[in-house]
């Protein structure tokens, strides 16, 4: 089934890596690091259209550092600063028009490792396209996130608490194996997924600071909700055709609520629209 | 930056500091107060000065780029400077001025492409450290060169110290309160009101008059007529052909149609799931899965909006069939007629019930009526467009009539190339 899911961004992704001819490959590796200076926040922008991206917090004292492979004559780096106004732009971007014609050589696909600052704030957004990304974000200090996937298979955790109070977190995911763990260490209040196609799972465990909400758009695939029972969950369903595992709800107005929900301190209210589908629930016991 | 250089410019500040406050001095009416100013804006150009100086060398951030022709160095300054070292296809580019030429693939080449690519885990103070410590062996002629070349510009270099952010992180609601012990949540939130009081305005506005009714009603009706005359008359004209099969079969076969379409409006969902569920494991399944639903609806509201039109026309067909047998002068005895007919007949009803919508609950036996009658015709029309596979096929026309005996051929013109339809035989 795995195979299945990473099938439409094995193909996007070969699609987009593959070469005007075979063999015509003019690898180029770019590193890049820059010292924190004082920056009291940050907007950092990245645009990364295809390739394997991955994502950490920085090491003290550095404000971000990225080293990349990528093919100079299909793609070019993104790396733009301006100081003054606290806005960073990373990535990689097409140069143009792409044909599917790789040779399927691993060595091949464009790399980008990414670590930014952890002690910064910062505005992040993430617009990747055929990407099959990694992003652990546990310990950065997020004010607000978007994460926009196309054809991909990400994963998007959080390991650790978000240093700072995170308002919105977005996610937009296109026909995508999508898994974000931890959401309640980033500590967003409001959340909001919307995704087209493919499997998506949505791990609210972590430790939660706060209550919060979450608009959830699905279209066609499953989705999978792993709720801790030290939350009380409410869930407005809206569906057509989509199945809901009900286990540990109930049913009040509408609203499914969780058996915990007035005994809780802190409340996750998930409204969720599916079509052509299912939604899972598993509940895990604590903070993971 | 040498000493000399950092004197001489120290000098010169000195001086401008202590003209300054010469020119203070002169000017004794604006008193010390003055003075001092001017003294300490003196300093503050001094400090500027040697800022300056400092950050010359300081390395804030730096970027390798390493390709198959060349692999270079950015260096951004603290003072906002860059410098840009490049080995690229025999030359060294130093701040893109050419500076000197090395052998290309030899030691020197080598080892400066081993010190880039090692550089990706170091942050800027671990790369100046390798920098500064780069040694090659074995150097000779213009390689050796080139690499003093290079020294020149590193050796001088110095990271410049990282400054943390200048403001905190602003925390949200501290980790130790989300480990206290949890209070008890509010209660669960009380059932909503039934949807009728909640949904009741505060001040309920005027009923509308009877007038009113009847014309928003009758409105409703003959807007509902113009559109669908003018869809079956498009489709007259465009697929008169097709219309009729369908209308044939569900006035020959109208017991097998209800039944099919019934099946069909059963089946409907289930259809359109098991589409998208055998799409959504293909990939090619999944790239034309928005097309193929949107396809599906349209074919299925086009079939029963196809099926009730073609059971209009068939109702039509028959009243005027009707009247013309019993000697009634019909003006239009067309596919055009018939389908304006047949509309009349099926939103009769929802015309009696529009005009009646004033008496009170009578109204509700015409919509409840009106409603049976229309969901009929849709259903067997519906079926109709399956049995005929919309208008393709003519099983159920009742056009074959099967092998006639000699003695009724004569009936038929030798020239007509296709069975005439039985209605039209009489």
């Amino acid at each position: 089934m795995k195979a299945h899911r990473a099938l439409p961004a094995a193909l996007a992704l070969a699609a987009l890596l593959a070469a005007p001819a075979a063999g015509a490959q003019t690898l180029r590796t770019l590193t890049s690091s820059r010292q924190l200076h004082g920056e009291a926040a940050l907007a950092v922008n990245v645009s990364y259209v295809a390739g394997r991206f991955h994502l950490v917090p920085a090491p003290a004292g550095t404000l971000y550092q990225m080293e990349m492979r990528y093919d100079e004559e299909k793609f070019t780096p993104i790396r733009e600063y301006d100081a003054a106004s606290g806005a960073l732009s990373l990535g990689l971007k097409s140069r143009g028009h792409v044909t599917l014609a790789g040779n399927g050589d691993e060595d091949d696909v464009p790399t980008l490792d990414l670590a930014l600052a952890a002690g910064v704030p910062l505005a992040l957004s993430l617009d990747l396209g055929a990407a099959e990304a990694e992003a652990d974000l546990g310990g950065l200090a997020l004010t607000s996130l978007r994460y926009k996937t196309g054809a991909s298979r990400s994963r998007l955790k959080f390991g650790r608490p978000n240093a700072a109070a995170c308002d919105s977190l977005t996610i937009e995911a296109g026909a995508a194996e999508f898994t974000a763990t931890g959401l309640a260490n980033a500590g967003c209040r409001h959340v909001r997924v919307e995704g087209a196609v493919g499997a998506v799972t949505l791990d609210f465990s972590g430790v939660p600071r706060a209550s919060s909400d979450a608009d959830i758009h699905l279209g066609l695939g499953t989705l999978k909700l792993v709720l801790p029972r030290t939350v009380g969950v409410a869930v407005t369903l809206d569906r057509f055709l989509a199945s809901f595992d009900q286990d540990g709800f109930t049913r009040r107005g509408g609203v499914y609520y969780s058996d915990n929900y007035a005994a809780t301190r802190f409340h996750l209210d998930l409204k969720v629209e599916s079509a052509f589908g299912g939604i899972e629930v598993a509940w895990v016991d604590g903070p993971r | 930056m040498n000493s000399v250089a950092r004197c001489s410019v120290l000098a010169a500040a000195l001086a401008a500091a202590s003209a300054g406050g010469a020119t203070a001095t002169t000017l004794g009416d604006h008193g010390s107060r003055d003075a001092a100013a001017r003294i300490a804006e003196g300093l503050r150009f001094i400090e500027r000065v040697l800022h300056i100086q400092q950050h010359g060398t300081q390395v804030s951030s730096f970027t390798i780029s390493i390709g198959s022709r060349e692999a270079s160095l950015e260096l951004d300054l603290a003072s906002g400077g860059t410098r840009v070292v490049v080995l690229k296809a025999g030359g060294l580019y130093i701040d893109n001025q050419i500076a000197g030429q090395y052998t290309v693939g030899g030691a020197l080449e080598h080892s400066w492409r081993r010190l880039l690519a090692d550089a990706g885990s170091f942050d800027t103070p671990q790369l100046v450290a390798r920098l500064k410590g780069w040694s090659v062996d074995g150097l000779t002629g213009g390689d050796l060169a080139v690499k003093r070349r290079i020294d020149d510009v590193l050796s001088p270099l110095a990271a410049a110290p990282a400054v943390a952010a200048t403001t905190t992180a602003r925390t949200s609601p501290s980790a130790e309160s989300a480990q206290a012990p949890a209070a008890p949540g509010p209660a669960l939130p009380s059932l909503p009101p039934p949807a009728l009081e909640a949904s009741a305005p505060a001040a309920a506005p005027a009923a509308p008059s009877a007038v009113q009714i009847l014309f928003h009603d009758v409105k409703n009706v003959v807007a509902m007529f113009i559109a669908l005359a003018m869809i079956g008359f498009g489709t007259v004209f465009f697929a008169r052909r097709y219309l009729e099969v369908v209308a044939d079969t569900a006035s020959q076969a109208f017991g097998r149609s209800l039944v099919v379409g019934l099946l069909g409006q059963l089946l409907l969902l289930p259809t359109l799931a098991m589409l998208v569920v055998g799409l959504i494991f293909t990939i090619v399944g999944i790239l034309l899965l928005p097309f193929a639903v949107i396809a599906f609806l349209i074919a299925a509201c086009l079939s029963v909006l196809g099926g009730y039109l073609a059971v209009a026309h068939a109702v039509g067909e028959t009243v005027s069939r009707r009247r013309m047998a019993n000697g009634a002068f019909v003006r239009s005895p067309n596919a055009y007629g018939y389908l304006f007919t047949g509309l009349i007949g099926l939103l009769g009803l929802w015309a009696a019930a529009a005009l009646f919508g004033w008496a009170g609950p009578v109204v509700y036996v015409f919509r409840a009526a009106a409603f049976v009658v229309t969901w009929l015709a849709g259903t067997v029309g519906f079926g109709a467009v399956l049995l005929s596979r919309a208008g393709l096929r003519d099983t159920f026309t009742g056009r074959h009539m099967g092998d006639q005996s000699g003695e009724y051929l004569w009936a038929t013109p030798p020239a007509t190339p296709a069975a005439p339809r039985p209605g039209r035989r009489q």
